[in-house]
């Protein structure tokens, strides 16, 4: 194989951690603004207003 | 302020721009310090983010093995919340080596996959805790499945050792870190050193990561436990019930 032909494997080794890690931090994002807005439910529920959000 | 809390209030400050920092450094020593190894030429350097994704993904497992048995003797939901969190981590850092070593094996080896001793055992650790977080998001409310897991969480990291010999056990084609029959691994003293710096930064993304995915899990405990306050003190299970059934049926989207 043409060594330059590696430097596809290299990018797309390198290109799947970043995908894979993105998509991770974007699920964990999703999971704690999800949890966030249950909070100010609860919160709204129980009589208090719902803290400011920045 | 309890020590605990400061040292998360600490870590939470320190953490992510400490690995963004490190995630620089480390691709700057893989690109541009490490040489071109001479037979392998520039697919080489996946390695350096491999080996690194392996080790992150059995600091996760033995720390998810560690705190299952505290939570296995204990009881302790904090020792659960860890444990569930090492290894969701674990997973990411374990599919990242699975999807990176074919990658390097096409070029070298000519092929993405072959039944590797390493690449089976591999294949075997990573299916154990799969099965981990499939048990976790069909019974998150069960303790009895809560054990299960934890029982799987300790058995499942007998595997790890055996990944770690298995290159000189059974004399597989997966080549060794740091020497091999034919000498060292890695020839250039540059070489290791984009290996270590690789090394601490994977370390530091694999503590952000746990910290974040543990402070999800510890909030959703605690939400549950307030709603269910909630309910009682309404003397109705009705008004809490949408938020219960969210909690419940993923509708805050937090599974395993």
């Amino acid at each position: 194989m043409n060594p330059q032909d590696h430097f596809w494997f290299l990018f797309a080794a390198y290109g799947s951690i970043w995908l894979l890690l993105a998509l991770y931090l974007v699920r964990l994002g999703r999971h704690h603004r999800a949890l966030g807005r249950e909070l100010d439910d609860l919160k709204s529920r129980l009589g208090g207003p719902p803290p400011p959000r920045a | 302020m309890p020590i605990h809390s400061r040292i998360a209030a600490l870590a939470d400050r320190v953490l992510p721009p400490a690995t963004v920092l490190a995630m620089l450094a480390a691709l700057w020593a893989v690109f541009l310090y490490a040489p071109n190894e001479r037979m392998q030429g520039p697919v080489q350097r996946i390695f350096y983010f491999h080996v690194n994704a392996a080790w992150s993904a059995f600091i996760g497992f033995a720390v998810a093995a560690g705190a299952s048995a505290l939570f296995l003797w204990r009881g302790r939901a904090s020792y659960d919340r860890l444990a569930q969190a090492a290894v969701e981590v674990g997973m990411l850092f374990c599919t990242m080596v699975l999807v990176t070593g074919p990658i390097w094996a096409r070029p070298i080896w000519g092929t993405w996959w072959t039944w590797d001793p390493r690449l089976t055992m591999t294949m075997i650790l990573w299916t154990i805790y799969a099965v981990y977080l499939v048990l976790r998001s069909m019974g998150r409310d069960d303790p009895q499945i809560a054990r299960y897991a934890a029982v799987l969480a300790v058995v499942g990291l007998l595997d790890v050792p055996l990944i770690m010999v298995s290159v000189r056990l059974w004399r597989g084609m997966h080549p060794s870190v740091l020497a091999s029959r034919e000498g060292p691994g890695l020839a250039d003293p540059r070489m290791v050193m984009a290996l270590l710096v690789a090394f601490l930064t994977f370390d530091l993304l694999f503590l952000w990561l746990l910290r974040l995915r543990y402070e999800g899990l510890r909030l959703r405990d605690e939400l549950r436990d307030l709603d269910a306050l909630s309910a009682e003190r309404s003397g109705s299970a009705a008004g809490a019930s949408g938020l219960s059934e969210a909690l419940r049926g993923g509708g805050l989207g937090v599974h395993a």
